[in-house]
This record gives C-alpha cells, sequence and structure tokens, in this order.
C-alpha cells in the first residue's frame, strides 16, 4: 500500500516506469473484467491497454481516499460498457481492432476462433447472455467481491439499483442455465434419433 | 419446457440469502417456504449451482508482456501528443511574430496598394516603370525611416525594437527548419 502511493505520486510527476509498475500489480484483475465483460482475448485485450492509458491521463482525478484498484475497475467498467453498446450499435467489429494488436497468438484465424468459443468456459457462455449494464455488477460481485455500497459507488448507481440487478442478472442466469440444459438434451435427443440413418 | 416460474416475493430474497443480507427471521420464512414451494426449490437449486460455478471461475490472466504492449502505446501516444503541441506552438509563433512584422511594414502598404491598383491593360511597360518606380519608392521610404530612427530622439528604441523582431524571426525559422527536418518517429 505504502509502495503503490510512492508509485502514483511518481507516476503523477511524469515518471512512466513508476506507472508501469503499477500496470504490472494490477494487469490480471484489471484484463480479467475485460475479458469477462467483452468475450475474447482481442478485445479484452485491447481494453485492458485502454483503461491503463485512460488512468496514466486521468491521474490528477484520482482521489487517494479510494482504492486504487477501485478506481481502475471502475474506469475499465465504463469502458466495456460503453465498448459493447458501440459493438450492439455495429460501430466496432473484431476486424477493424487497431494495428497494435499485431501479435502472433491474437491474430486468430476464424476456425481457431472458433475452437476458443467452443472451448471457452460454461461461466463465460453464461456471462453472455446477460445484458452490459447486468454483466458489469455480476462480475464485480464474484471476481472482485465487493459489496454493494462499491459497486455502485463505481458504477454510480444507488446500492438498491444494485441489489436489484445482481438479483434480476441472477434469474436471467438460472433462466440461461436451464436454456442450455435443454438445447443439451435436445442435441442428444436428436443425434440418437439420426444415428441409424448414419451407419448406412 | 420452460421451468415453473419462482414466487416474485422469494425471488429476490433467495438472491439476498446468497449474499448474507437476510436478517435471521426473513431466512427462516425463506427455507420455510423452500419446503414447500417446487418452483422455488427449483430455482434456489439453480442459483447454488451458479454460485458454486462462479465462485471456481478463474481470474483470467492477460498474454506475455501485457504491461510492454501499454508502455509502447502510451510512448506512440505521447510522442503523438508531442507533434501537436509543436505544430500547434509553431502556428501560434507564426501568426504573433507576422502581425508584429507587419505592423512594422505600415510604411509600405501606401506603395503596395498603389501597385495592386494600377491599371495594367496594354501599358506593359508603364506598369514596369511603375514598378521601378514603386521599388525606389519603396527603397527611398524605408530609407527615410532608417535615417528618422536614427536621427529621432526614441533611436535606441527604434533600433532595439527592429532588432528583437529581426532576431525573433531568425529563432522561429531555425525551430521550424529543426523540426522539419527532424524525423517523426524516433523510438529507443
Ligand atoms: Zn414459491
Amino acid at each position: 500500500m505504502e509502495q503503490e502511493q510512492v508509485w502514483i505520486k511518481q507516476a503523477l510527476g511524469g515518471n512512466q516506469e513508476a506507472f508501469m509498475r503499477l500496470v504490472e500489480t494490477y494487469q490480471t484483475p484489471i484484463y480479467n473484467l475485460a475479458y469477462r465483460m467483452l468475450g475474447n482475448s482481442q478485445e479484452a485485450e485491447d481494453a485492458a491497454q485502454e483503461t491503463f492509458i485512460r488512468a496514466y491521463t486521468r491521474l490528477t482525478t484520482y482521489d487517494p481516499t479510494r482504492k486504487f484498484i477501485s478506481w481502475l475497475l471502475s474506469i475499465a467498467s465504463h469502458y466495456c460498457i460503453d465498448r459493447l453498446r458501440r459493438r450492439r450499435l455495429n460501430l466496432v467489429s473484431l476486424e477493424e481492432l487497431p494495428p497494435w494488436q499485431g501479435v502472433a497468438s491474437d491474430m486468430l484465424q476464424p476456425e481457431e476462433r472458433l475452437i476458443e468459443n467452443q472451448t471457452r468456459d460454461a461461466v463465460q457462455v453464461l456471462l453472455e447472455s446477460l445484458p452490459a449494464h447486468y454483466r458489469i455488477p455480476v462480475i464485480l460481485h464474484y471476481w472482485y467481491d465487493l459489496p454493494y455500497k462499491e459497486i455502485a459507488e463505481m458504477l454510480e448507481l444507488t446500492e438498491s439499483a444494485v441489489k436489484s440487478r445482481l438479483h434480476r442478472a441472477r434469474e436471467m442466469l438460472v433462466q440461461a442455465m436451464t436454456q442450455a440444459d435443454e438445447d443439451r438434451k435436445r442435441m442428444i435427443m436428436s443425434a440418437l434419433q439420426t444415428t441409424p440413418g448414419r451407419r448406412c | 419446457m420452460p421451468a415453473l416460474k419462482a414466487c416474485p416475493q422469494f425471488s429476490e430474497q433467495m438472491s439476498l440469502a446468497l449474499d448474507k443480507q437476510l436478517s435471521a427471521r426473513e431466512e427462516n420464512e425463506l427455507r420455510a417456504h423452500l419446503r414447500t414451494c417446487d418452483a422455488c426449490r427449483a430455482q434456489w437449486d439453480a442459483l447454488q449451482e451458479i454460485e458454486r460455478l462462479f465462485a471456481t471461475a478463474p481470474l483470467i490472466s492477460p498474454p506475455a508482456c501485457f504491461a510492454v504492449r501499454v508502455s509502447a502505446r502510451l510512448a506512440e501516444r505521447e510522442s503523438r501528443r508531442q507533434i501537436i503541441f509543436g505544430v500547434l506552438a509553431l502556428v501560434i509563433g507564426a501568426v504573433v511574430l507576422g502581425l508584429i512584422s507587419l505592423a512594422s511594414l505600415g510604411e509600405v502598404a501606401p506603395a503596395l496598394y498603389l501597385l495592386v491598383t494600377t491599371p495594367a491593360a496594354g501599358h506593359g511597360l508603364t506598369v514596369v516603370t511603375e514598378l521601378l518606380s514603386t521599388l525606389e519608392s519603396v527603397l527611398n521610404a524605408l530609407w527615410l525611416l532608417a535615417v528618422a530612427c536614427v536621427r529621432s530622439p526614441a533611436a535606441m528604441i527604434c533600433t532595439t525594437y527592429s532588432l528583437i523582431i529581426l532576431a525573433l524571426n531568425v529563432l522561429w525559422l531555425r525551430v521550424l527548419t529543426s523540426r522539419l527536418l527532424r524525423p517523426v518517429s524516433h523510438r529507443a
């Protein structure tokens, strides 16, 4: 904690090295939030980078009485919500990502992207059934173990709004889970029915 | 087939129960209801499965060298910002110096006006003569100005002013040429 405040002070003075120590410290929680929100490694990388760039340029607005990680998570949350909204309006496509992402492992071919989708964990599939405004409180609640009050501050909501969004989100998750179960059952049933035909 | 819908008043209680937000009395009420209502019990079981799933979901780490890429992007941004500021400073400098220089050329303006308004059609020779005489009068004007400057009581102020403008113009030209000649991207 002590060390963190020193880094922040140095970064405020224009020391990029000190800021990079902060990036190294918080890259995993921030990347995880972006990945959980956006659902693919390419966009998650871009969003996590953007979060840190924004944090650096707005460092003077950071209130030292708040936890630094809370401030970062709040920047990341707003950015990802905005990004999902733009994606819905079709303003962002995966192919249009900026060139600084030219890392070999990130330039997935369509088939590879498909594989990434298939191996994605069940949690991610469930999360993606939620609209952005419900997805973000769920992520902040489950991965960062934050109380309603802190989530409310981050998202500029009231505590009761957070409470009801979590509740609604859980209802939607139950729905998505039962839906997925039924789809799986239906798939197995239809596979059983078509098996004799395939033998010929 | 859609699952049975849980009772709305208990659905929210279940969410609060998961977050340990219920009082002992409310929790007992919920437990009692769950024993009697199949729809709510199915919902409660599903909610607990979701809790288990999410509790075991890992924190995903970024690919290797993430911090290096952030650093590179930050540096790129900074250099772009510096170029924008540099160009802005140059433009403002040029405008300000231009205005100051123009003010000192005020005496030449009438001569230039004469030159512009001269009817030139079919009078090439006249124009050339006019041009030469204008140039002569401009030079005369400048000479007179210089003489007046030196002879007037404010000679010091006048020459200092001219010298400062000259120096500023030279300085600005040097900055401009050094900016234009330097390569735009220079990374360590
Ligand atoms: Zn019930």
